[in-house]
C-alpha cells in the first residue's frame, strides 16, 4: 500500500512541469522563465515601454510553463496539416482545440490586432504640426532609411528574405507595424522581433543622442525655427481622408494600417464622434494591447528565442535605429542647408517614430546648447510623418516579400 | 557547388538591392506627394478665405497717445480685429489705475516677439520635457 502511494505520488510528480524541465529540450523552457523575469524587472523597475513589455513578459513566462496548456507552438506550424489547408490556418480548428493563448493569438496571426492599435494611436495623435509644415513629411522618410539598412545587413548575416524584412521593420520603429509586417512575413521571429522592437523604443534617449551630436555642428543645433502657423479644423479633417486615400490607391498593402491610423485621426478631429473617439484611444487600445503583449511573448518559446538569430536581431535592430536617426539628422542638416538656417537639423532624429520619446530627445539634445529653444513641436511633425512612413515602408515589404 | 553557392549569393544580393532601392523610392515619392497634396489643399483653402480676417499679431499697430476712459483708441491700422483689442487693452489699463487717482496712457501697441509663447503653451512644454 505504501508502495502505491509512491507511485502516486512520482507519477504526479513525473507529470508536473519541474520535471519537464529535465525532459529533451526542457530546459530551454527555463531559461525562458528566466528571461521573463528579466524583462519584467526592465518593465516594471525601469520602466521600459511597461505597456507592451510586461504582458510579452509575462505571456513568455505562461507559454513556457510546461504543460500549463495555454500556447501551443505546433498549431501555428504551417507544416502541421491538422490545422494548415493549402497554407491557410483552419481558424476553426483553432477554436475547437486551442488553449486561451492560442484563441487570442488569432488576432495577431489574421493582422487584427496591429490595425485596431493604430486607430487608438491615430486618435491621440495630432498632425497639426505636420499640416503646418509639410516638409517634415521628408524627415520622416529619411529615417526609413535604417529599415533598409537593416534589412541589407540582415541578409548579409545569412537571413532570409522575409526574415530580414521583418528584422528591418523594427527600424520603423512602431510596435504595431512590426509586429504586423513579422507575423505575415516571418511569424518563427515574432517573440524576438516584438521584444526587441520595444526595447530598442525605449532606449531612444540612450541611443539617438550621441549620434546627434556627432553629425551636427553647434551652431546647426542652435537654430531656432519659426513659429508654426496656425492649422484650421477643417485641414485637421481633410488631412486623414487624403492621406487614408492617396497611400490606399498608391499601395494598397499599407491600407489597413494607414487606413486605420487615418480613422482614428478623423475621429478625434472630427468633434463629432467624442463617445466612440474616447472608446478607441482608452478601453479598446487597452484591450488590445493586453491581447497583443500577451500573445505575443508566448511565442517566444526556447527553440525560437534562444539561438543565433536572437543575437542577429538585437545586433540588426541596433542597427536599423543608428542609421534610422542619421539618415533623419543628415537629411536635416541637407534642409538646414536649402532652407539658409531656417530648420533644425535636430528635428530630424525625430522621424525615428517613437512618439514622443524621439521629438522629446529632440527637444532635449536642442535645450542642452540653448535652454530657450523649444523644439518639440517642430519635432513633433517628423516624428507623426515617420509613422505614416513606417506603415508605408511596411507596405512596401509586404508588396515584394509577402 | 561553388557555383550554386554563388548563384544563390548572387541573388540575394540582387534582391536586397531592389528591395532597398524600391522600397526606399516609393517611401519617399509617396511622401513627397502626400507633401505635394497637402500643400496644395492648404493653399487652396487660404486662397478661398480672401477677406482681411487677418489676426493683429501680423500687424504692427500704433496708437496715439491718450487719456481716455472708455472710447477705443484711434489707430492707423485696418482691421476692426485690431480696434477691439487696443479697446481691450485700453480697458484693461484703464482697471489698473482705477482707484490709484493715476491714468494710464497707452502709446503704442505693438505684437509681441515671435519668440514669445503663450503661459499654457510654456506650461505645456514644461510639463512634456520635465520628466526627461
Amino acid at each position: 500500500m505504501l508502495q502505491e502511494i509512491w507511485n502516486t505520488i512520482c507519477g504526479i510528480l513525473a507529470d508536473s512541469g519541474v520535471a519537464a524541465f529535465f525532459i529533451g529540450d526542457g530546459w530551454k523552457n527555463a531559461v525562458m522563465i528566466v528571461v521573463a523575469c528579466g524583462l519584467m524587472y526592465l518593465a516594471i523597475k525601469k520602466q521600459y515601454e511597461p505597456l507592451l513589455l510586461l504582458p510579452i513578459a509575462f505571456g513568455m513566462l505562461l507559454a513556457n510553463l510546461p504543460g500549463a496548456g495555454l500556447y501551443h507552438s505546433e498549431i501555428f506550424d504551417p507544416s502541421n496539416l491538422q490545422y494548415w489547408e493549402d497554407g491557410h490556418l483552419m481558424v476553426g480548428e483553432v477554436l475547437k482545440h486551442g488553449g486561451l493563448l492560442d484563441i487570442l493569438y488569432l488576432g495577431v496571426k489574421l493582422g487584427i490586432y496591429p490595425p485596431l492599435i493604430f486607430l487608438g494611436i491615430g486618435c491621440m495623435t495630432d498632425f497639426g504640426p505636420l499640416i503646418s509644415n509639410p516638409k517634415s513629411f521628408l524627415l520622416g522618410a529619411a529615417a526609413q532609411l535604417g529599415i533598409f539598412a537593416a534589412f541589407i545587413g540582415a541578409l548579409a548575416l545569412g537571413m532570409t528574405p522575409v526574415e530580414a524584412g521583418s528584422i528591418g521593420i523594427i527600424g520603423g520603429a512602431v510596435g504595431p507595424t512590426a509586429i504586423f509586417v513579422t507575423s505575415k512575413l516571418a511569424p518563427h521571429l515574432l517573440g524576438p522581433i516584438a521584444v526587441a522592437a520595444y526595447s530598442y523604443m525605449a532606449l531612444v534617449p540612450v541611443i539617438q543622442p550621441p549620434i546627434m551630436r556627432a553629425l551636427t555642428t553647434k551652431k546647426e543645433r542652435m537654430v531656432r525655427m519659426e513659429q508654426t502657423r496656425t492649422v484650421t479644423k477643417t485641414e485637421k479633417i481633410i488631412f486623414p481622408i487624403l492621406v487614408t486615400v492617396v497611400v490606399a490607391l498608391l499601395l494598397p498593402d499599407a491600407a489597413p494600417l494607414v487606413g486605420m491610423l487615418m480613422f482614428g485621426n478623423l475621429m478625434r478631429e472630427s468633434g463629432v464622434v467624442d463617445r466612440i473617439a474616447k472608446t478607441a484611444q482608452n478601453e479598446l487600445m487597452n484591450i488590445v494591447t493586453i491581447f497583443l503583449g500577451t500573445t505575443v511573448g508566448a511565442t517566444t518559446n526556447g527553440a525560437s528565442f534562444l539561438n543565433l538569430n536572437t543575437l542577429k536581431i538585437v545586433a540588426m535592430g541596433f542597427t536599423a535605429f543608428c542609421i534610422g536617426t542619421a539618415g533623419g539628422v543628415l537629411f536635416g542638416k541637407l534642409m538646414y542647408v536649402i532652407t539658409k538656417g531656417k530648420v533644425n537639423p535636430l528635428i530630424g532624429s525625430a522621424g525615428v517614430s517613437a512618439v514622443p520619446m524621439a521629438a522629446r530627445v529632440s527637444q532635449k539634445v536642442g535645450q542642452e546648447t540653448d535652454p530657450g529653444n523649444y523644439l518639440l513641436m517642430h519635432a513633433m511633425g517628423p516624428n507623426v510623418s515617420g509613422v505614416i512612413g513606417s506603415a508605408v515602408a511596411a507596405g512596401v515589404l509586404l508588396k515584394m516579400l509577402g | 557547388m561553388e557555383i550554386f553557392q554563388a548563384n544563390v549569393a548572387q541573388s540575394i544580393l540582387e534582391i536586397g538591392t531592389n528591395v532597398t532601392a524600391a522600397g526606399i523610392l516609393i517611401v519617399f515619392s509617396m511622401l513627397v506627394l502626400l507633401v505635394f497634396v497637402i500643400s496644395l489643399f492648404s493653399k487652396a483653402m487660404h486662397a478661398k478665405k480672401e477677406q482681411p480676417v487677418k489676426v493683429a499679431p501680423k500687424a504692427a499697430v500704433a496708437a496715439t497717445p491718450k487719456a481716455v476712459a472708455t472710447a477705443p483708441v484711434a489707430v492707423a491700422a485696418p482691421a476692426q480685429d485690431d480696434d477691439e483689442i487696443i479697446a481691450v487693452i485700453a480697458a484693461a489699463v484703464e482697471a489698473m489705475y482705477a482707484g490709484t487717482g493715476k491714468r494710464g496712457v497707452v502709446r503704442s501697441v505693438k505684437p509681441a516677439s515671435a519668440t514669445y509663447h503663450k503661459p499654457w503653451a510654456v506650461a505645456g512644454i514644461y510639463e512634456n520635457t520635465i520628466a526627461f
